[in-house]
């Protein structure tokens, strides 16, 4: 039965093939828009998660202060700040896995090879940071020699790539902090060409790194760390750790504010799923418009084949019947935009993600949830069939005496 | 078969009132041809619709196959046409994006028939009408004749209890007519179906057992005359 309505109805758009072609653009136009901004959106969103989930939900990043963490940016997060954590405050909780400390401070360089001195900022990190934590530095990715040691206060350095040139040094040159003299183990690898991926310290180039001890021996004080690092143990209550670490501080006098993964990941996607949904409410107007460009082509039809209808009431059509024609007839002009909609939608997110893909360093591809793509589809057929309401009812209605008449 | 009791319709053309049928009584027998002639705007069309079920009458009574249909409601009305009627009109009226085939098929869809059994029953009268070679065409592919043909096979294809045509030869030269009108008498003859054929054609007349004479929404002298003068 249901068929046969179909059969009917698709001779009735095939026998007007521009107009039925032009309405069913119009919806091919909102579908390609929508699929094109939500596999993409998804997309960026599955990718930073990616990277979210490759520095692991179970680490607990621990900075000094009662910071407001809304702005970001951690990285240089002590620099603006004088006070700093004790690292080793946490080294005895017993939900914590491992931590690590980094301390950073600017510090007076210079080299032989450069003219005057500089001010650079120096990082200090200690073991577990490169052992546990090294995505937090893109790997720390030595590229020319090795990284440095921590036995004692070794006066060894690895500088990032930009600082090595600034300073015209390479791997095994000698670099002076603050008046005294350093060996450059290592240089890492230029960022760009590293793995990809963000790091929290910032700007990894210009970065000159020493072992934690060394840096305490520079700067004075006994653990002090500008962020402490923890990692916690598989399947434990992130967040209730992190209230543990900061109650830690709080009874060693300083104040702590820490960050899990999670908090920053549920953040991030907090800010791409309003873009997203943003986006995607601009696309639904011009679906929108599709859908009306689907009424106005199916008032043109009923117009059109009064006579038609008038034929079929006389030959025992329902009215019910006719409603079901026509609806089925609009909501076809819809499936069938959804369905082209959705397949050049997919066509220009994956040729929009090689372009993403290539300008961010963030391996990128767009996500097509099975959900996207059967609502899509699913979704221009309601349209369809609901732009279709008002022009379906004109047409069961008309008196098949008049219908006849109709010239 | 049909039965109707002083019938009034009225009905509005642009402006205008017009008095369609002004307290009319016919009665059509069982296995009758009646032809219903009169002069156009004698409210012919406007009877024929009112006995084929399209419409109801303001006043009056109209019986139908036993049954009082004058308050019949549009879906019943539907029902009984898609059962009991066939419709054949002057202008063939034939949906033009659908084959002789499935033009004669459409009846059946509406009641539910599956294609298969659909097709057949087609194919069968399209057959019998002569245009068993004609059944993908569609209908600008065939000759007014044809079509019409087509539509009067259209109109046997549910089976109905009577054929109703209005003008069937108007739109045709008068040799064309003539096998039109021989097509609709054979139905009649043969197979004892009752019809009745609207027309202003005297010659169309002719066939029929009846003629009733229509003039100003009454039959002429308020009384069906008997006998098949034209």
């Amino acid at each position: 039965m249901l068929l046969d309505y179909l059969g009917l109805s698709w001779h009735s758009i095939r026998n007007r093939k521009l107009r039925s072609w032009l309405t069913i653009l119009g919806v091919v136009i909102g579908v390609t828009a929508i699929v094109t901004l939500i596999s993409i959106g998804q997309g960026i969103q599955d990718s930073i998660t990616g990277e979210f989930e490759k520095l692991g939900y179970n680490t607990i990043t621990v900075l000094p202060g009662n910071l407001d963490t809304e702005r970001g940016g951690f990285g240089n997060a002590s620099s603006g700040t004088d006070t700093y954590l004790d690292s080793t405050v946490i080294k005895n909780l017993e939900e914590i896995k491992v931590s690590g400390a980094t301390r950073t401070e600017t510090g007076l360089i210079n080299s032989d090879q450069l003219d005057g001195q500089a001010f650079l900022r120096v990082t200090g990190m200690s073991e577990e940071v490169l052992s546990n934590f090294d995505d937090y530095f893109s790997g720390f990715p030595v590229e020319a020699g090795e990284r440095f040691s921590f036995t004692g206060a070794p006066l060894e350095v690895v500088l990032g790539s930009g600082a090595a040139k600034d300073l015209g040094v390479s791997a095994g040159g000698t670099v002076r902090i603050e008046g005294k003299e350093f060996t450059v183990t290592g240089v890492l690898k230029p960022e760009d060409q590293g793995d990809g991926g963000f790091n929290f310290y910032g700007d990894l180039d210009s970065g000159i790194f020493v072992p934690l001890a060394t840096m305490n021996d520079l700067y004075g004080g006994e653990n002090r760390a500008s962020i402490v690092l923890a990692e916690v143990y598989e399947d434990s209550d992130v967040s209730s750790v992190a209230e543990s670490v900061e109650n830690a501080y709080t009874a060693n006098d300083t104040a702590s504010t820490t960050i899990t993964t999670e908090d920053i990941s549920n953040r991030v996607n907090n800010v791409l799923g309003t873009i997203q949904i943003a986006l995607a409410g601009i696309a639904a107007i011009s679906l929108l418009v599709g859908g009306i460009g689907v009424m106005n082509t199916m008032y043109t039809a009923v117009l059109e084949r009064t006579r038609e209808i008038g034929v079929m009431k006389a030959v025992g059509a329902k009215n019910g019947q006719i409603l079901s024609l026509f609806l089925i007839e609009s909501g076809l002009l819809g499936l069938v935009g959804g369905a082209l909609g959705t397949l050049v939608g997919i066509g220009i997110s994956l040729l929009a993600g090689r372009f993403i893909d290539q300008a961010l360093s963030v391996p990128f591809a767009p996500s097509f949830q099975p959900g996207l793509i059967i609502g899509a589809i699913a979704f221009s057929f309601v349209l369809g069939s609901i732009s279709g309401v008002l022009p379906a009812r004109q047409a069961s209605r008309l008196q098949p005496v008049e219908a006849l008449r109709y010239e | 078969m049909v039965e109707l009791k002083d019938v009034a319709k009225q009905y509005q053309m642009g402006e205008t009132e017009v008095q369609a049928l002004r307290g009319l009584d016919l009665t059509v027998s069982r296995g009758e041809f009646v032809a219903i002639v009169g002069p156009s705007g004698s409210g012919k069309s406007t009877l024929m619709h009112i006995i084929g079920a399209l419409d109801i009458p303001d006043q009056g009574q109209v019986v139908l196959d036993e049954r009082d249909i004058s308050a019949y409601e549009e879906n019943e009305l539907a029902e009984l046409r898609g059962n009991k009627v066939g419709f054949v009109f002057q202008t063939f009226n034939l949906i033009h994006t659908l084959s002789s085939l499935d033009n004669v098929a459409l009846p059946l869809t509406f009641q539910g028939v599956n294609r298969e059994e659909r097709e057949d029953r087609a194919a069968e009268l399209l057959e019998m009408v002569g245009l068993g070679d004609r059944l993908r065409h569609k209908p600008a592919e065939l000759s007014g004749g044809e079509q019409q043909r087509v539509s009067i096979a259209r109109a046997l294809v549910n089976d109905p209890e009577i054929l109703l045509a209005d003008e069937p030869t108007g739109n045709l030269d008068s040799e064309t007519g003539r096998e039109i009108m021989e097509l609709i008498a054979g139905l009649n003859s043969d197979r004892g179906m009752t019809i009745v054929v609207v027309t202003h054609n005297p010659r169309d007349a002719e066939y029929a057992e009846r003629t009733v004479k229509m003039f100003d929404g009454r039959i002429e002298n308020g009384k069906e005359e008997i006998g098949g003068e034209s």
